[in-house]
């Protein structure tokens, strides 16, 4: 199509008129000539006041103050015309993370996370230690403290290593972790042990490969040679090795016995339960 | 008889890609086989059915013709022409579009090449998503690849180079133009898709692309890529994966709100506003620029929690690339149905910001070098408040097929993209915002 006849079959659609195109031209030039105004920044910048204070407002319905919260995050993008409201909005942020309605708690924590607030971090830990003060889920406190690398945080996700978690946690836990350069070992272990969850071994799979490529790869081609490991694990790590561009030298393929498939079918339909148990 | 077709934006391996911006071309018979004289010779269309396509002129012109009338010299010498990709006819794959020459009804000459343009990622094929998100993994290779130094330069220390004035446009075109440079290093085939905010996109949000969290929100937010797929070991240099979960008011079967209805008192506040009331936000550029960047821009950032929804953090996330490619096409329609391409016309560019704050002008004027391309280090000072570590990239990466817009671009080279005003294009292009001479 050319460009003319597009043109006019888009104005067509936004509805613009001859007398529309005249007031654009004639715009452009009163601004070519320095006669523009100024910008209308009374139209271009929100009245943050009324929406912090929605946002701080535990009588208010807590749907109406996660909007708040977006219309605050939309602002906060002009950030310099921001700064004169940030202090309030913290404020009003810490008061919604303790709010009773768990979205509303969870939103304000993400963002009071992002910019590595003392107060959400420390409630997050607390919560941690003592679940009768948790305000999310560990799995979500572990992922919302993923943006802080504060040493406590990292010493609280091993406490969260141990089998009696769920998956979703450990795996959380073990990110937080695998940010350690000391983390190696544990990580290796993790992704070998065809007894693990697959979700804690792809996690210990990704710190890993951050971590230390060589040893990330040393394992992956070890996986690779092992015909009988998973094969989810198996797509996983040969993905990672192929975008690296290492070579891949895989071991015959399983031929899968019908107790494999059965097991396969079982593993998946229970979500990623290890052999073993 | 043999023609050979030669386009200027071939690369050092032979491929050709095409915007719709027209480019120079030649032609010339390399076989006369004993004719003598002039050779009657037509250019046309050679690509495959639904590939990409070709128009031609034998001037710089928006004219679009089908096919093309050439006399060739039977000595070789070479003829002149332009070609450029036939609008609304981009390609999906490297030669599915091609210059083809006959001569009495016979192929004598043919160029394959490519239409390589910027898609709404709604639209993509599964290989050209595929090839996209590979691009992207590898890029980022684990967190050790070079995207790290992408998230490093959209940080909170770097704002004033890249919010809050009037260079926020050209400053992210400029990042997503080295961001996709560096992609094609790595795949040339790829071009950046956009996210079109203002419609429903849920294949953008499925797990074969770039994914969303678990439905058991107790789980965490971060995404849970299925194996193998090319994001699974994203991480940036904090060793994150990608967290992201939509806010309540945003169901990612539909568009996000246009408003968000408080009531009385505070009444409804806009929100991700359409295109056409994005377009209608102002005539010219100090009207236009500042609400923009509050919505529908900084109002797609905030329909998720996770990275994308904060500055020093939304790079983190690839989602944040498709997120800038729409707000950069908004630009882009806007600059092209209002006829602002000019960079020295106020009514195209102005630092609408500059009476705030004249110190953080630097950077955002017409003829200023943009950070972090330019290796500046700041020091806190009124006459260098450029960001003060060190910038994270280096110089602007070459193009294969275009030399614009040099190792340390300014504000004014990332303004007429298309090069409407007679400069060479910066070799990106949108698919739906077409080249017209004005």
């Amino acid at each position: 199509m050319k460009a003319k006849d597009y043109r006019r079959q888009v104005e067509q659609e936004l509805g613009i008129t001859d007398a529309t195109k005249a007031a654009t031209a004639n715009a452009g030039e009163a601004a070519d000539a320095g006669e523009a105004a100024m910008p209308a920044a009374s139209r271009a910048e929100p009245d943050c006041a009324p929406l912090v204070s929605r946002l701080a407002d535990s009588s208010v319905d807590p749907r109406s103050r996660l909007m708040a919260l977006g219309a605050l995050q939309a602002a906060a993008f002009l950030a310099r015309h921001f700064d004169v409201c940030r202090p309030d909005y913290v404020a009003a942020l810490q008061s919604a993370a303790t709010a009773e309605d768990p979205e509303l708690r969870r939103a304000a924590l993400d963002v009071l996370t992002k910019l590595k607030d003392d107060f959400a971090r420390d409630r997050l830990i607390r919560g941690l230690s003592n679940a009768d003060e948790a305000l999310v889920p560990p799995a979500v406190a572990l992922g919302l403290l993923s943006a802080d690398d504060h040493n406590a945080v990292r010493e609280i996700a091993r406490r969260f290593l141990g089998p009696e978690f769920a998956p979703k946690v450990r795996a959380q836990a073990v990110r937080l972790i695998g940010r350690d350069p000391g983390a190696r070992e544990l990580l290796t272990k993790l992704v070998r042990d065809k007894d693990e969850f697959r979700e804690v071994r792809r996690a210990g799979a990704v710190a890993l490969k951050n971590l230390n490529p060589d040893a990330f790869a040393a394992q992956a081609r070890a996986i690779l040679a092992d015909a009988s490991d998973f094969d989810d694990i198996r797509k996983t790590v040969r993905g990672a090795l192929a975008r690296s561009g290492l070579t891949i030298e895989e071991g015959p393929a399983a031929i899968p016995s019908p107790v494999g498939r059965l097991w396969d079918w079982l593993r998946n339909r229970l979500g990623g339960r290890p052999k073993s148990r | 008889m043999n023609v050979e077709i030669s386009i200027e934006t071939t690369d050092s391996q032979g491929r050709t890609f095409l915007t719709w911006a027209p480019i120079k071309a030649s032609a010339r018979v390399t076989e006369a086989d004993g004719a003598s004289g002039a050779i009657a010779v037509t250019l046309a269309n050679g690509g495959v059915d639904g590939g990409g396509r070709v128009v031609f002129d034998t001037v710089r012109s928006d004219d679009d013709k089908p096919t093309l009338d050439l006399e060739l010299p039977a000595n070789g010498n070479p003829v002149d022409f332009w070609v450029a990709g036939e609008f609304g006819h981009p390609s999906l794959a490297y030669g599915d579009a091609a210059v083809e020459a006959t001569a009495d009804g016979n192929v004598v000459g043919r160029r394959e090449l490519m239409v390589r343009i910027r898609k709404n990622a709604m639209t993509l094929t599964d290989a050209e998503r595929d090839r996209f998100l590979h691009a992207m993994g590898t890029l980022n290779e684990a967190g050790q690849g070079p995207f790290k130094s992408f998230r490093a330069m959209h940080v909170d220390e770097s704002n004033d180079e890249s919010h809050n004035f009037a260079g926020f446009g050209p400053w992210h075109r400029a990042y997503l133009l080295d961001l996709e440079r560096e992609l094609q290093k790595i795949d040339a085939e790829v071009a950046l898709p956009y996210w079109r905010f203002d419609e429903p996109a849920p294949s953008l949000f499925a797990a074969e692309f770039l994914g969303s969290p678990s439905d058991d929100s107790s789980a965490g937010d971060d995404i849970d890529f299925p194996a193998g797929h090319p994001l699974e070991f994203w991480q940036t240099n904090e060793g994150d994966p990608i967290r992201r979960r939509p806010l309540f008011f945003y169901d990612i079967n539909a568009a996000p709100p246009t408003e968000l209805d408080f009531g009385p008192p505070d009444g409804i506040q806009p929100f991700v506003i359409t295109e056409a009331d994005t377009i209608a936000l102002g005539d010219v550029f100090s009207d236009f620029r500042q609400p923009m960047e509050f919505t529908p821009h900084g109002a797609a950032h905030s329909c998720f929690s996770g990275w994308v929804g904060g500055i020093d953090t939304a790079a983190k996330d690839p989602l944040f690339f498709l997120l800038h490619a729409n707000v950069d096409r908004l630009w882009a329609r806007w600059q092209w149905l209002k006829q602002r391409t000019k960079p020295s016309q106020a009514a195209t560019y102005s630092i609408d910001g500059s009476r705030r704050d004249p110190p953080k002008d630097i950077g955002h004027k017409l003829n200023d070098t943009m950070w972090p391309w330019n290796g500046i280090k700041g020091n806190g000072t009124r006459s260098n408040p450029r960001p003060q570590f060190d910038p994270p990239r280096p110089t602007f990466p070459d193009s294969p097929i275009v030399r614009r817009p040099g190792s340390k671009p300014r504000v004014r080279d990332m303004i007429d993209y298309q090069g409407v005003h007679g400069d060479e294009p910066l070799g990106f292009d949108y698919d739906d915002v077409p080249f017209e001479l004005h």
